[in-house]
């Protein structure tokens, strides 16, 4: 090789390399490296009990060395003969959006940007188009004269679509009906998100903003509200946390009209069961999507 | 040019654009990266799970005492009491029951006067602000440097009544910017609707100053009646509802004769399909356990969003006169209690003693069963704390039940989840179908108070 060739081909060299190492500039300002117990972690479905209990002792420590705080961190497991289902009572929902902030309380949600499952969509009366919905409204007071309000959020439907383009499993359906989302195994391709046609799914687009340490909830889930790490999916599980504990959900404890109803659609005598039997049901949302909510609206009348 | 510097320059303009594309991604010129203002903090009353009042039927259930709720202190047993109608045939409540429009030192207890001297201190909200400058210099000086004694005790009482009841006989005090995120009762909203002038309006501005501090005075005992069951008007007979001759009980149309603890059954005689809903738990609030076999009960641990009074909740422990206060208290390091101590309410630097305080109650939760002799004696337990403790739970049911101990034992300060609810918790008896639409956002539909008001009004 020529001298000049020779330093032709350094030029060259130089500036490629000095541009990889621009374009991988990014990766010094990262500080949430997966640790090699995280790395090496197994799929969810895959550990046995003692790996989950290593797991969640991790996790334990991970919050406690960010909040100072040492959370409880389960993963309860579905119930047998139980599946879940949600009614909501749109004759009482007054549109008021506590079910939105309890839900972020409890779900320990990044709180900026402000990750929110539940959406509030007010309809004009006499329709039930949801092009005609408003997502933000803000009037000085609910409920408005000549509106009605329809929470949606996460229908933990029975054929998801969600569930069967996520080209990794980090997400399935679990036996009592709640669409789950192992956030260890997800790896943020936003497929789900895509197939999702209730817009339900969130996407930590950004690193997840610490939640004041006095404002985190501390009873945690594995596949429930364990704050999560910045490229990952999330949704609302019905509380699982909660719900597999036998409680019920934030969003409906908050509920001041009582709209809100959940409860095990295989037990006759639960509430949902009765409110299935016996009042006007009139959809599941997007129903000719056939994905089969588990979540129900109907009316009093 | 030959094929090998062609190449050569090729890749040195991909570089170079290469180059030119990570510099301008880095320095975001383009613009793309929005930032969105971020959403404030909820406040946690926002989201208090516990805002129906405490029914007559709950403390009937409870064992507490009822003694204040007799009618017979007044009404005569033989003797059924008149009604009177106006020219509308409507009822004419009678004085006894609408009350005194003046506060009087008997309506703010000693605990609650320190707590409303506080607010009126800070006056940070328009309510206290407005009351603080009715004031004058010396009695603001005065409240300034209020310590709790027996000779200022008095002196405090004197200015704080005194500029309460001179709001009492101004004009209508409300203003919606005023009032605005108070939720008001239903009695409040009637007069508000109706009688914004004339004779009901010192008792009006006494039913807002009420609403604004639902904690620290008390509420018009067996003054608060409003009369509007059914939009027809013709549901307004007291005894269609009430026993005439025995004021204790109540009367459905089948002539079947109710206690007050059973008055969801009287409503039920007239609404039946939403007495069948409310049976299958269909209607109205709901919290707690959606599963209810015995045993599958569990618990979670404290959150601060479930801390509903900081400030009181601090002091409570700061003070730690009673039994349960003064376990929590041992359980602080002595940092910890030094910043309880000097804690002045939830702002800049409240975190530390917010996580404190959470760490001790899940310590308390997930140890050792804190139902010893004596500890809960004076408190009002709840029949669900009562029967729980009666089978002396171990494992999750003893989590459950210390934290059912502890909701108990600090019922304005932590959120309690009421399992089941009467008709009476969330309506007003004698006003069912109001207020349906407070004026604040995010309000309840219906009726809604604290623990502290709800067990002063009268039996329904």
């Amino acid at each position: 090789m020529g001298r000049r060739s020779f330093l032709r081909a350094s030029a060259v060299l130089t500036t490629g390399l000095a541009a990889l190492a621009a374009s991988l500039k990014p990766l010094l300002e990262m500080n949430d490296f997966p640790t090699m117990e995280r790395f090496l972690q197994k799929y969810y479905k895959e550990m046995t009990p003692e790996e989950m209990k290593k797991v969640l002792t991790r996790i334990e420590n991970e919050v406690e060395q960010q909040y100072k705080l040492r959370p409880h961190v389960r993963d309860l497991k579905p119930m047998d003969g139980v599946e879940y289902v949600y009614c909501l009572n749109l004759t009482r929902c007054i549109g008021c959006r506590k079910c939105v902030h309890a839900c972020v309380a409890e779900n320990n949600q990044s709180r900026d940007p402000e990750i929110q499952y539940i959406r509030v969509l007010r309809l004009p009366d006499g329709s039930l188009d949801v092009d005609k919905a408003e997502h933000f409204y803000a009037p000085p007071s609910v409920p408005e004269k000549g509106f009605f309000y329809m929470p949606v959020q996460c229908q933990q439907c029975k054929y998801p679509p969600c569930v069967k383009v996520c080209p990794v499993h980090a997400t399935w359906q679990e036996p009592d009906g709640i669409t789950v989302v192992d956030y260890d195994w997800c790896i943020g391709c936003r497929y789900c998100e895509a197939a999702c046609p209730y817009w339900a799914r969130r996407f930590n687009f950004t690193k997840p903003a610490a939640i004041p340490a006095e404002r985190l909830n501390l009873d945690m889930s594995y596949l429930g509200n364990r704050p999560r790490r910045q490229g990952v999916m999330e949704k609302c599980h019905f509380c699982i946390q909660r719900t597999r504990a036998g409680r019920y959900p934030a969003c409906l404890e908050v509920c001041p009209a009582g709209a809100r109803k959940f409860g095990n659609i295989l037990d006759p005598s639960s509430e949902v069961s009765y409110i299935l039997k016996s009042k006007r049901v009139f959809i599941q949302l997007k129903e000719e999507m056939g994905t089969s909510p588990r979540f129900f609206y109907y009316f009093d009348v | 040019m030959t094929d090998y510097a062609k190449t050569g320059i090729t890749v040195g303009v991909v570089c170079v654009a290469f180059l030119a594309l990570t510099a301008a991604f880095l320095s975001d010129s383009g613009g793309t990266h929005l930032h969105r203002p971020a959403i404030a903090l909820v406040d946690t009353n926002f989201l208090d799970k516990s805002t129906t009042r405490r029914s007559y039927a709950d403390m009937v259930r409870a064992g507490a005492d009822l003694s204040d709720f007799d009618c017979y202190v007044c009404h005569d047993k033989k003797t059924p009491p008149p009604l009177r109608l106006d020219t509308n045939q409507n009822i004419i409540v009678a004085a006894e029951h609408v009350g005194p429009t003046t506060f009087t030192a008997d309506d703010i207890g000693t605990n609650e006067l320190a707590g409303l001297i506080g607010r009126l201190k800070a006056h940070s909200d328009p309510v206290s602000a407005f009351l603080w400058q009715k004031l004058s210099n010396p009695e603001q000086a005065l409240l300034t440097n209020y310590k709790p004694s027996e000779a200022g005790l008095k002196q405090a009482q004197d200015i704080v009544v005194s500029a309460l009841n001179k709001v009492v006989g101004e004009p209508c005090i409300y203003e919606a910017e005023r009032f605005k995120g108070i939720l008001p009762g239903a009695e409040t909203i009637v007069h508000l609707q109706q009688s914004r002038t004339g004779p009901n309006l010192a008792h009006l501005n006494r039913l807002l100053l009420e609403d604004a501090y639902p904690v620290e005075l008390a509420r018009n005992r067996h003054a608060d009646i409003v009369m509007g069951h059914g939009q027809h008007g013709r549901n307004n007979n007291c005894f269609n509802c009430h026993n005439e001759t025995n004021l204790t009980l109540l009367q459905p149309r089948d002539g079947r004769q109710l206690t007050f603890a059973q008055s969801s059954q009287l409503c039920g005689s007239c609404h039946g399909p939403t007495k069948a809903d409310w049976d299958a738990g269909a209607h109205g609030r709901t919290s707690g356990d959606w599963n209810r076999s015995p045993g599958a009960k569990g618990y979670s641990t404290f959150s601060a969003d479930e801390i509903k009074d900081w400030s009181g909740f601090a002091k409570k422990l700061a003070q730690h006169t009673d039994a349960v206060s003064a376990l929590l208290w041992q359980k602080l390091s002595n940092q910890e209690q030094a910043m309880l101590t000097n804690y002045q309410g939830p702002g800049p630097g409240s975190d530390q003693v917010q996580v404190a305080v959470v760490q001790v109650l899940n310590k308390i939760i997930g140890g050792q069963n804190i139902d010893e002799e004596k500890r809960f004696d004076g408190i009002m337990l709840r029949p669900e704390t009562t029967d729980l403790r009666r089978t002396s739970p171990t494992g999750t049911g003893l989590g459950r039940l210390n934290r059912l101990l502890l909701e108990d034992a600090y019922p304005q300060e932590l959120i309690r989840n009421i399992e089941r609810k009467d008709c009476v918790n969330c309506h007003n008896p004698h006003y069912p179908h109001f207020p349906s639409r407070p004026p604040a956002p995010g309000p309840h539909p219906l009726r809604e108070i604290g623990a502290t008001a709800a067990s002063l009004t009268s039996p329904e």
